[in-house]
Parts: C-alpha cells; sequence; structure tokens
C-alpha cells in the first residue's frame, strides 16, 4: 500500500501539460492564439523535484506541441509529451522510468477583444481533454491512466510596456486504471510583465514577468475511498522570461514555492522549472 | 513612299497605346496602415506573414511604437489595398485606418472625381476634396494622390486626398 501512495503522491507535472504560447506567462495561462492558418510548433522542457517524508522525486518531461490558428480567434493545441526521467527513490531504494505521456488535445477561443494603439486586451477560454496513453504499468508510472477535462478562463492586458495575466482553471480527473481517480484541481495565477526596453519589429524582444500559481487538489480516491497522504494547496512564486526574434521564441521559469500545505505525508515540492523554444510558421 | 507613311503612322499609334498604358495603369503605390493592438513584435509576425499575401505587396515595415504597418508595392505591381483589412482581422488585430498613395488619371462623372487606376476601367471615388486640392485635380490628368481610405471591409471604398502631385513631378 504505501508503495501505491508514494507512486500516487507522485504526480507527474504532465497530468495535464498547459499550453505555453509565447508572450503569455510560462506557469499560468493567457488569452494569446496564433493567426488564422498559422502553426506553432514548440518543443518544451518542464521539471520537477519534490522531497520530503523520506522520499524524493525528480521528473524531466519533454512536450512537443503543435499548435493550429483555425481562426484568429479559435486555436488548437495538441500535445505529445516524452517523459525523459521519472525517478522515485521511498527509502527502500529509486526506481525510474521513460516513455511517451499522456497525449493532450486543447482548444482555446479568445471571444472578446479589445485593440487600442499598443494596447491589447482579450479574454478567453481554454477547454482541453487528456488521453490515457502513457504507460501506467512502468514504475513509476508515466500517465495519469485516467480520461482528464480542463477548463479554464483567462484574462489579460498586453502593452507595449506592461503585461498583465490572470486565470483560473479546474481539471477535472476521472477515475483510471485500478480504481485510482486523482483529486481535482483547481488553479488560479496572477502575473505581472514588463518589457525593460522598447523594441521593434525585427529586433530582439525581452520580457520579463512574475508569477503567482496558487493551486489547490482535492484528496485521490482509491476505489472510492479517500487516500489519506493526498491533497492540499500550494502557493509559487515564479520568475520568468521570454525573449523572441521575429517568429522565434525563447522563454523559460521557475517555480519557487512560498507556501504548501499538503494532508497527511507527502512530499513537498522543492522547485520546478520549464524552458521553451516556439516556433511560429 | 506608302511604306513610309504606313510606318509613321504604326510608330505614332505604338507610341500612342505606351503612352495612353503609362497613363491607364495607375497603381495604389504604397499603404500605410494603423494597427490597433499591435503590442509584442512576436505576434507581428502574423501581420507579416498575412500582409505578404496581399496582391502586390513587395515590402512591409512593421514599426512597434507608432503602431503602423508600411506596404510597398512591387516592382511594376499595384497593391490590392481591399485585401488589407481581412489580413489584419486574420492576424487577430484592428484596423483603425488606412493611408494610401496611389496614381492614375483624373475623372469626372455626375459632378463627382475619380482616380482610374489599373487601366481596366475600375476607379476609386475621391471624396471630401477640399478647394485647394481640387484645383489641382485636372481632369484626364495623371496624378499621384495620398490620403486616407474611407469605407468598410466589402467596400465600396473612397480616398479623402491630402495631397495631389503631377506625375509628371
Amino acid at each position: 500500500m504505501k508503495r501505491i501512495l508514494v507512486i500516487i503522491a507522485f504526480l507527474p507535472i504532465s497530468v495535464f501539460p498547459l499550453p505555453l504560447h509565447a508572450h503569455e506567462p510560462i506557469f499560468g495561462l493567457g488569452p494569446h492564439t496564433i493567426f488564422k492558418g498559422g502553426v506553432g510548433i514548440e518543443i518544451e522542457i518542464e521539471g520537477e523535484k519534490a522531497s520530503g517524508s523520506d522520499e524524493e522525486e525528480k521528473e524531466y518531461v519533454l512536450f512537443n506541441e503543435i499548435i493550429y490558428g483555425i481562426t484568429a480567434d479559435l486555436a488548437i493545441t495538441f500535445t505529445i509529451p516524452y517523459v525523459l526521467n521519472r525517478k522515485q527513490d521511498d527509502g527502500k531504494g529509486e526506481e525510474s522510468s521513460s516513455g511517451t505521456g499522456d497525449l493532450a488535445l486543447r482548444t482555446k477561443y479568445r471571444f472578446w477583444r479589445s485593440d487600442r494603439p499598443g494596447i491589447q486586451d482579450a479574454a478567453a477560454v481554454i477547454a482541453g481533454v487528456k488521453l490515457p496513453t502513457g504507460n501506467d504499468d512502468k514504475t513509476p508510472r508515466l500517465g495519469s491512466g485516467s480520461t482528464d477535462f480542463l477548463l479554464a478562463l483567462t484574462a489579460a492586458r498586453e502593452s507595449l510596456k506592461w503585461y498583465y495575466f490572470s486565470d483560473i482553471r479546474y481539471r477535472f480527473n476521472t477515475e483510471g486504471e485500478g480504481g485510482l481517480r486523482k483529486g481535482n484541481k483547481l488553479f488560479a495565477d496572477l502575473a505581472v510583465g514588463i518589457r525593460p526596453w522598447p523594441t521593434e519589429y525585427l529586433k530582439p524582444d525581452l520580457v520579463l514577468i512574475a508569477e503567482l500559481n496558487w493551486e489547490t487538489f482535492l484528496r485521490d480516491e482509491l476505489h472510492g475511498n479517500d487516500i489519506r497522504d493526498s491533497g492540499g494547496n500550494r502557493l509559487f512564486l515564479s520568475p520568468s522570461f521570454f525573449i523572441t526574434y521575429r517568429n522565434l521564441a525563447v522563454k523559460g521559469g521557475l517555480q519557487i514555492p512560498l507556501h504548501q500545505n499538503l494532508n497527511g505525508e507527502q512530499p513537498e515540492v522543492d522547485y520546478r522549472f520549464k524552458l521553451a523554444v516556439e516556433l511560429h510558421i | 513612299m506608302i511604306n513610309r507613311t504606313l510606318l509613321i503612322y504604326i510608330t505614332a499609334l505604338l507610341f500612342l497605346v505606351i503612352i495612353n498604358i503609362s497613363l491607364a495603369s495607375a497603381k495604389i503605390l504604397s499603404v500605410k496602415i494603423s494597427v490597433d493592438g499591435l503590442a509584442c513584435p512576436f505576434c507581428a509576425y502574423g501581420v507579416e506573414k498575412k500582409l505578404k499575401r496581399v496582391k502586390g505587396v513587395g515590402s512591409i515595415d512593421i514599426r512597434m511604437q507608432e503602431g503602423t504597418v508600411t506596404l510597398t508595392a512591387e516592382q511594376g505591381q499595384s497593391i490590392d489595398f481591399a485585401e488589407v483589412p481581412g489580413a489584419i482581422k486574420n492576424s487577430g488585430f484592428s484596423m483603425r485606418q488606412m493611408k494610401l498613395v496611389a496614381s492614375g488619371t483624373v475623372m469626372e462623372e455626375d459632378g463627382n472625381l475619380f482616380l482610374r487606376y489599373e487601366g481596366s476601367g475600375e476607379r476609386l471615388a475621391l471624396k471630401d476634396v477640399g478647394p485647394a486640392l481640387r484645383d489641382k485635380l485636372t481632369i484626364s490628368k495623371s496624378v499621384i494622390v495620398k490620403g486616407y481610405v474611407i469605407g468598410k471591409p466589402g467596400g465600396p471604398w473612397s480616398l479623402k486626398p491630402e495631397s495631389v502631385e503631377d506625375v509628371a513631378k
């Protein structure tokens, strides 16, 4: 049972990858879409280290994303995660696994937009589904083993100097194989960004962002019974950046926990990071 | 002798045809678009991508701080400015106004002024022309007009001239 709990407790960050659109927060969401007929290709690496309760877990996942603009306000994103290395040590021994994770499909609809000279205000809804394609026979498992859903609302102001982002998102998890149901998750994010140096098109552009990311998650269930060592909430401070040149973007950030209140005995997140390259064609 | 006269006639005819083509082949030489919402260079790539597909566009100059995009016609081509609003919309931004530089022949019909371009009978109505500019718009004269485009996507479009110059200049 302890072993199962350890596996469950390590919630892989790839459980529901978020679309990372350039000029949006790295850990939160924004209403940005891509131009009609535009294709975005993104390669992103995410990492997480958690420790505590005599356990240590590390995970590195490579995400391959394709974004397509159906219209200027409607985009779809397809994500193929590849778990480079998921490692856990429960004090009795170390185990690691790698392979394809759970595929995800998302759609974003920018339902409101207000344009003024040098300023764009916008709001969007995001809906997504994650399929249980990751191998959950491996230890640690590579997917959640369940079909999960995401619904999010986001709004932002983007200007030549300042950026403001906010979002709220809810992840609804269904029961997967083995009778395990991950606890549903609620996220809320705020971000403010600044462009320190005014720029022009065809010039490098740097934006620095500070994010506050809050997440709360319900207890996991096994065959309908709550798992004691699961659920809780976390608050992160996340300095992040993006550098762009024409249609190429490099972006990244570090998530540092400010507060963690976890039920029972669970490893606490030490840090998370993301680094991504995105190309629009 | 007859052959020589015929040759002169043919030469004169060709000359007139060439002159006529040059007068009638008026063009949209450049278009300056004020784009609202333009705040990040990475997002502006969509504007470049979409406007490059507009017929006749040779080069694009995007100014982030000004919020403007200037299109210059390809050598010998005319920009199909009617495609511009759709291109801006599909890139995810809003067009506030469009200013263009057009060359063509001045026409008058029912007291209304037009600029005939593309030598195909296609024409652009000249609206809100002030008295000073009205004097410069001599009928059948070949001119370069700079001005604001009036109208909504789908047309009809008209041009409010700001300045008029003789083609010869």
